[in-house]
């Protein structure tokens, strides 16, 4: 009989008696093996480099670094790495960032074994298991605009540009914005800095050539 | 004097023949009497023969079941340019001097005055009470003589007209009533003088009955009263209910409706009776710039049922150049009063002209517009067809193609009220329409404030379990476990102390509420932009996220400013209608600047929110809580603006 080799897997979690239990479970599966139980999020990528595992169980709870600036941190040095994420959180938003930083599947503290077998076992590593408690629905975010690629100026913001452009000042934007000269100052501090640029006439000229106003 | 000389020299012939004995002489008297007869019958026929010629009138017959009889076809006109004594015309028409008029009314505008006689026989056995009505409100003098035909000795028995205040009327009644008194078998010519210059003319006439007449009267009368009374009603209520709902389209009906109601009212002559009976000079001057009100508001009122404004501004402005005319043509009206007297024609025709004009875009607006909204261009249409129609038989009567009596109500007044009528319920279904939208509405927002509010719940619920679930299954089992291993007799002072200490921990983490453990371990970015896609999913509301240049702030910071977000896009979805909202989150140098922005119908922050109340107060100490400063503007339908800066 050919030695089929051993999935060597890490468990990274602060809780005890759970990590221990997870062992215990995981151990009695054939062909697994529990290399190590890390409790500190800080030590996980030293431990990685010279464990070489196949898999990681990672809470996003831990002591030092929290789970995901781990995934992010290990994520990039060990592309075939299967990291799996065991937690009791819910939430939509650690869910999908998990998912972004690149976790192979996420596994609330409250799933099945079967559940475990399978995020273990997985086979197609492009598609992200979740377990049941979780509704990986897709999300559509085409009504929504968050600033990564295109910078954003408000209509507020605009309109302070408009008539800027016209040569008014400031005093007379607070008037016909009906608004206090604080306002319009922190208004044109925004653009400068959301822009990057502080000169007023390089503001202006930016802003016409990209049909911002 | 003929026949005096004739029945002379017959009573005279038996004495004479005793006289003359002379039979020659007795012959020659014969011959002489035959000749004398002779010549006084002709010119006696020939007076005769030329009064029937002249006058050619043929008597109205009062017989004694006799109610009421348009007389037109009985009567003969002649017109004047000079206002002449009654007795002078009588003998140019005695001379033959004076051609007969060919109608009744004048077509067109006339300068003339107007001579109209006629006969009337009582043929019946007792004395007849007749009255002779003139239909025509308006008009300047009016004088009814009889006459003697044969001396052309005229005596007045009437006298009327606008041109005298009302109650120095011969009858009081808002047309021109005279009473005529025949005496059974009586014969007696009438003249009429009727003076109504520089304006159209028509004056249809009808003989009475006095009893026929009364009791028309009253049932007429009964009529109007119902038909001005319900136009009163109707506008008093609409400008009420316009009122109250801020609704300018039942406010320009209820002025359109009044205005329509005081002019059928002023036309039909009831304003001279009621309103100013004394002040006869304004009857003359009040029909012209009442038209042209009365144009305007109609203009107004139909920009508004219409929605000119939102389907074509084009249209709309244009309609406000027929204001702009009609008052122009009102101003030269009165400036040149005077001049104008003399054309009388010209500034009504140029009125009618704009009429036409006006009516022609309505026609072409709807056309247009069909489309956007069926069931308010055909009411619309249906409803000025009426007034159209009748105003087309207006003009017709005032300007003499139709005779006024061969109608039984006024066409005016028939065309508006069924137009006002046709308006009336089609603006109760637009009311309707927007009633039920409104409902449609507030059903949704009601709707989607459940979803949320469940939604909260659930959410909350949910943590709270798993707070408990926390509690038992970690927390609680790795106290007993503590408790079982300090009962134990090996137990090892620093591994307990361990043991305490991560337990310790979590109860920390724990007592955070997890939503903070959350904002740390996702990241504050991450957990806004997550919380306002879930946000948009849920209230369509689109969001829009400017993060730059922010450095990793304080555990508190993160989690006030994102109750702060939480709260603020909650108060948006509630109260704003908005469609769009902004967050900008921007570190500078030395402060950190929030600003949270939606396009929705923003309030008014001088009044005291109930309802907002605490949230607000809410954001507002937690942002000093982080020695932040909270600013917040908002104006009526420019949207809601909150600006926080946090120093770091």
């Amino acid at each position: 009989m050919s030695t089929k080799k051993l999935i060597k897997v890490i468990i990274v979690e602060d809780q005890k008696l759970f990590a221990n239990g997870l062992k215990e479970i995981l151990n009695k599966f054939e062909g697994v093996e529990v290399a190590k139980i890390i409790e500190n999020g800080n030590l996980v990528s030293k431990e990685l480099d010279t464990l070489k595992a196949d898999v990681i169980f990672l809470d996003l709870n831990l002591i030092g670094k929290n789970g995901l600036e781990v995934l992010q941190e290990i994520r990039e040095q060990h592309s075939d790495l299967l990291i799996i994420i065991l937690t009791m959180y819910q939430e939509k938003v650690l869910v999908e960032k998990a998912k972004k930083l690149g976790a192979n599947a996420y596994l609330t503290k409250d799933a099945t074994v079967e559940e475990l077998k399978k995020a273990l076992f997985l086979k197609d590593t492009d598609h992200y298991f979740t377990s049941k408690a979780i509704t990986n629905t897709k999300q559509i975010d085409s009504k929504n605009n968050f600033d990564d690629n295109k910078i954003l100026i408000t209509d507020r913001e605009k309109e302070v540009l408009k008539c800027l452009a016209k040569g008014k000042t400031k005093s007379e934007l607070a008037e016909i914005l009906k608004t206090s000269t604080n306002t319009v100052n922190i208004h044109l501090k925004n653009i400068q800095r959301k822009l990057n640029i502080y000169n007023p006439q390089e503001l202006i000229s930016y802003v016409l050539n990209n049909n911002i106003i | 004097m003929y026949l005096t000389t004739i029945s002379s020299s017959l009573s005279n012939k038996p004495e004479n023949m005793a006289k003359y004995q002379n039979t020659k002489q007795l012959h020659t008297r014969i011959i002489f009497l035959i000749a004398y007869t002779f010549f006084l019958l002709v010119p006696i026929q020939k007076i005769t023969a030329d009064s029937t010629d002249i006058y050619n009138l043929q008597p109205i017959i009062i017989n004694s079941d006799f109610q009421n009889l348009k007389i037109d076809s009985f009567i003969k006109i002649w017109q004047t340019e000079k206002k002449l004594k009654p007795e002078d015309l009588l003998e140019l028409v005695n001379k033959n001097d004076i051609d007969a008029a060919p109608h009744v009314t004048s077509q067109g505008f006339s300068f003339n005055y107007f001579w109209i006689v006629f006969l009337l026989k009582n043929e019946s056995n007792k004395t007849k009470n007749i009255y002779i009505e003139i239909d025509n409100p308006h008009i300047d003098t009016i004088v009814f003589y009889s006459y003697n035909p044969i001396n052309n000795h005229c005596e007045q028995i009437g006298y009327g007209g606008d041109m005298i205040p009302f109650y120095q009327r011969t009858i009081l009644n808002r047309r021109f009533i005279f009473p005529i008194k025949l005496e059974k078998n009586e014969e007696k010519h009438f003249l009429l003088l009727i003076d109504k210059q520089k304006t159209s003319v028509s004056f249809p006439l009808r003989l009475w009955d006095q009893f026929t007449f009364n009791k028309n009267e009253g049932i007429s009368n009964l009529l109007l009263h119902l038909y001005f009374g319900s136009l009163l009603l109707v506008a008093l209520l609409t400008i009420i209910a316009g009122l109250l709902f801020r609704n300018w389209m039942l406010i320009t009906y209820a002025i359109y409706a009044s205005l329509m109601g005081l002019f059928i009212f002023t036309s039909l002559g009831f304003s001279f009776q009621f309103i100013y009976p004394n002040y006869y000079p304004i009857s003359d001057k009040i029909m012209f710039p009442f038209a042209v009100i009365l144009i305007i508001a109609f203009t107004e009122f139909s920009n508004s049922f219409i929605g000119t404004k939102q389907y074509s501004k084009k249209i709309y402005r244009i309609l406000h150049y027929i204001y702009a005319i009609s008052i122009l043509n009102l101003g030269v009206w009165a400036i040149f009063h005077d001049y104008m007297l003399n054309f009388p024609g010209l500034l009504v025709s140029i009125q009618y002209t704009i009429i036409l004009f006006f009516f022609g875009i309505i026609i072409y607006s709807l056309i247009r517009f069909y489309r956007f909204n069926k069931h308010k261009t055909i009411s619309y249409t249906l409803a000025i067809s009426a007034l159209i129609i009748g105003f087309i038989f207006h003009l017709l009567i005032e300007y003499g193609y139709i005779e006024q009596s061969n109608l039984a109500v006024p066409p005016i007044m028939l065309g508006a009220g069924i137009e006002l009528l046709i308006f009336a319920i089609a603006i109760l279904i637009e009311i309707k329409k927007i009633n039920d939208k409104k409902n449609e509405l507030s059903l949704i927002v009601g709707e989607n404030q459940r979803k949320i509010t469940k939604a909260f719940i659930e959410g909350s619920e949910q943590e709270g379990t798993r707070i408990s679930q926390e509690l038992h299954d970690n927390i609680g089992s790795r106290l007993a476990l503590l408790k079982n291993k300090i009962t134990q007799s090996d137990t090892n002072k620093l591994e307990l102390h361990e043991d305490l200490n991560n337990i310790y921990n979590d109860v920390k983490k724990l007592s955070h509420e997890l939503s903070p453990s959350i904002l740390q371990i996702a990241g504050f970015r991450s957990t806004i932009e997550q919380f306002l896609l879930d946000f948009t999913d849920i209230s369509g509301i689109r969001t829009n996220l400017s993060y730059h240049k922010v450095p990793k702030l304080k555990e508190n910071i993160e989690l006030q400013l994102f109750r702060v977000i939480q709260e603020s896009v909650q108060n948006c979805l509630r109260h704003s209608n908005a469609n769009k909202l902004d967050i900008q989150i921007i570190g500078h140098e030395n402060e950190l600047i929030m600003s949270i922005d939606d396009d929705g119908n923003g309030f008014d922050i001088s009044v005291p929110f109930t309802i907002n109340g605490n949230g607000i107060n809410n954001m507002k100490t937690r942002i000093e809580s982080i020695n932040g400063n909270f600013e917040l503007s908002s104006t009526p339908n420019t949207g809601t603006f909150l600006l926080i800066s946090i120093p770091i």
